[in-house]
């Protein structure tokens, strides 16, 4: 029951999103100084910043941008995790050994430091920011995949399917990867939340989506300075991600 | 013996890896001891003399020489100061707010822990303080740990007084004042920290209560209470402590982003600033020192985990451990 309401909650936010794409109530980088700090009312629900921005805007904007980073983080460490794991999993040998190897002593650092280190390297920005903490994605899924891998190679459906001539391609992609779906699910859920406050995280530290744009860190970050003067600014968009990722780990749960 | 060549083998990867990644960047010392209008000449003769001319591997082993001395050389910015410098005077800050963070963690959340973990009957008042804890948990893990800062930075620091946001006091003016401006910082560390740790006890806990074994105590007339801390608890300890050795490296982690939020001047700090003003040798040195640690801090993790479980001291296979034939356990 109340997970049918925190899904409908999801899809409010996610439609918000979408809207947000194409359609703000004002634009969302619009500076207006009348406005500067002003208070939440029936115009500007949300309120304005210290350059007289609407919230509402910004949240509905920034909303899309983190939704749409850590959609894109989190599909690049699922295609590629499934994709080293399959082939690790499935083929074994030295190969297996090799990537588990690389594989541990990235998932041994914290991921927000090497995604510092990272960014100290290739620089900031939107699209930067998706490369890095996709790349570090990868081993968590690879290896959650290859233990499932591993699990199933040796179940019947895949020697039957072996038999009947299935290449391997066919075998790892077309046969086994849909008998994952309990195992992968719950890791997109996990992953998702996880880039999300990677994401949010980067952003803070001003190393991830630069100004104008607006995510929902960078706003916390930039209206930080003013929480004495509006604290709506910073408080609005971190509760929207709080209960954006509560939403997310609520339907989530259940699916496993 | 072998994992401390295995620990000294991967330190010099990282070192490698690190000198390797800021060397193919653009910019490096000479121009920034001469400025970016030297003339070319100038620039090449300062290259020559400081040996950036050098073959990658021969200043990969000088730097490295350095390096193992923890000398980083100077910084890019702050050109009068030497990077070891800039790190031993935040280092001590960092090492006070993770060291409050831990000590938080492990107060708060190991007692939680047990208290969820047990089994209860239902509607009576632990039980709801288990749901609450519960729920309580969930949220915090939902909550992103700078938001965090800011929610406590607005409630204690603006709304209630209780701390001065920004004004942070070094530890040498006032070592009490010091450790209640940065017992805020700590919090907002520790508390989804702690949920983690909840979490994972309370599980084992369970998990463990499960077993053969815990019914064997209680059919040998074990009071329930005995039950519960000689044999459940310890066994549920074992994976506990080595989670929460693991927790220590997401704290320190944790504090680079914290640090930002309350205005504290330790390593997080410094590393950002630099990264931002692409001032490399301070970001070498930094990242050379958290990434060494969390090295370390593993492989003291792998030992640590040795000691305390006696079973992984025991060459025996334990009964019902052994696999199938031809499988590997």
């Amino acid at each position: 029951m109340s997970r049918k309401i925190w899904f409908c909650l999801l899809i409010v936010l996610f439609v918000t999103s979408i809207v947000g794409l194409v359609w703000t109530p004002y634009p969302p980088e619009e500076m207006n100084l009348s406005l500067k700090n002003a208070a939440p009312c029936l115009s500007h629900p949300f309120g304005n910043d210290y350059f007289g921005r609407d919230i509402l805007s910004r949240v509905m904007a920034g909303l899309s941008t983190s939704i749409q980073i850590s959609a894109a983080v989190v599909a690049i460490g699922a295609v590629f995790g499934s994709i080293i794991g399959a082939v690790t999993g499935y083929l074994g040998g030295w190969l297996d050994e090799v990537f588990m190897r690389i594989n541990d002593s990235i998932l041994v650092f914290p991921s927000i430091l090497l995604a510092l280190i990272f960014v100290a390297v290739f620089g900031t920005g939107k699209f930067n920011i998706i490369i890095v903490l996709g790349v570090l994605f990868i081993p968590s899924f690879a290896r959650v995949m290859r233990s499932d891998f591993v699990k199933q190679r040796s179940l019947d459906y895949v020697r039957n399917a072996k038999i009947m001539g299935a290449g391997t391609m066919s075998v790892l992609f077309r046969h086994m990867l849909p008998n994952m779906k309990s195992t992968l699910i719950p890791c997109l859920v996990i992953g998702f939340n996880n880039a999300m406050l990677a994401e949010a995280g980067m952003s803070f530290l001003g190393l991830g989506v630069q100004p104008p744009e607006a995510s929902l860190g960078r706003m916390i970050s930039e209206s930080s300075g003013y929480l004495v003067l509006t604290p709506w600014a910073a408080v609005i968009p971190g509760l929207v991600m709080a209960f954006l990722i509560y939403a997310v780990s609520m339907v989530g749960k259940k699916n496993i | 013996m072998k994992r401390i060549a295995a620990l000294l083998g991967t330190l010099l990867l990282i070192s490698m890896i690190t000198f390797l990644a800021f060397s193919v960047l653009p910019g490096d010392a000479s121009v920034s001891k001469l400025g970016t209008n030297a003339s070319p000449e100038r620039v090449e003769k300062l290259r020559n003399e400081m040996g950036l001319n050098d073959p990658l591997p021969v200043r990969y082993i000088n730097w490295l020489k350095n390096a193992v001395w923890l000398d980083f050389g100077r910084s890019f910015q702050y050109t009068d100061v030497t990077v070891r410098e800039l790190i031993g005077r935040r280092f001590g800050v960092t090492l006070l707010l993770t060291g409050c963070s831990f000590l938080m963690i492990v107060l708060v959340s190991y007692p939680l822990g047990v208290f969820c973990g047990r089994r209860k009957k239902k509607h009576t008042a632990s039980y709801w303080g288990t749901a609450a804890v519960n729920f309580i948990t969930q949220i915090t893990m939902s909550v992103p740990p700078f938001f965090l800062g800011i929610l406590i930075t607005y409630f204690f620091g603006i709304t209630l007084g209780w701390f001065q946001p920004g004004g942070f006091i070094p530890p040498s003016d006032d070592l009490a004042a010091c450790l209640w401006y940065l017992l805020f910082p700590a919090a907002a560390i520790a508390l989804p920290k702690s949920a983690m740790i909840i979490r994972f006890l309370s599980e084992a806990v369970r998990e463990e209560a499960a077993k053969d074994y815990v019914r064997t105590a209680y059919s040998k007339g074990c009071p329930e209470n005995r039950v519960f801390y000689r044999h459940i608890l310890k066994n549920a300890m074992i994976p506990t402590i080595t989670f929460s050795a693991l927790i220590l490296i997401e704290v320190i982690a944790g504090s680079l982003v914290i640090e930002q939020v309350f205005s504290v001047p330790g390593i997080g700090r410094l590393l950002v600033t630099a990264i931002s003003n692409r001032d490399f040798p301070v970001v070498q040195g930094v990242t050379l020192l958290l990434t060494g640690f969390v090295v370390i801090a593993n492989t003291a993790v792998d030992l640590l985990y040795h000691k305390i479980d006696p079973r992984t001291r025991v060459n025996l296979k334990r009964p019902g451990a052994g696999g199938r034939k031809g499988e590997s356990v």
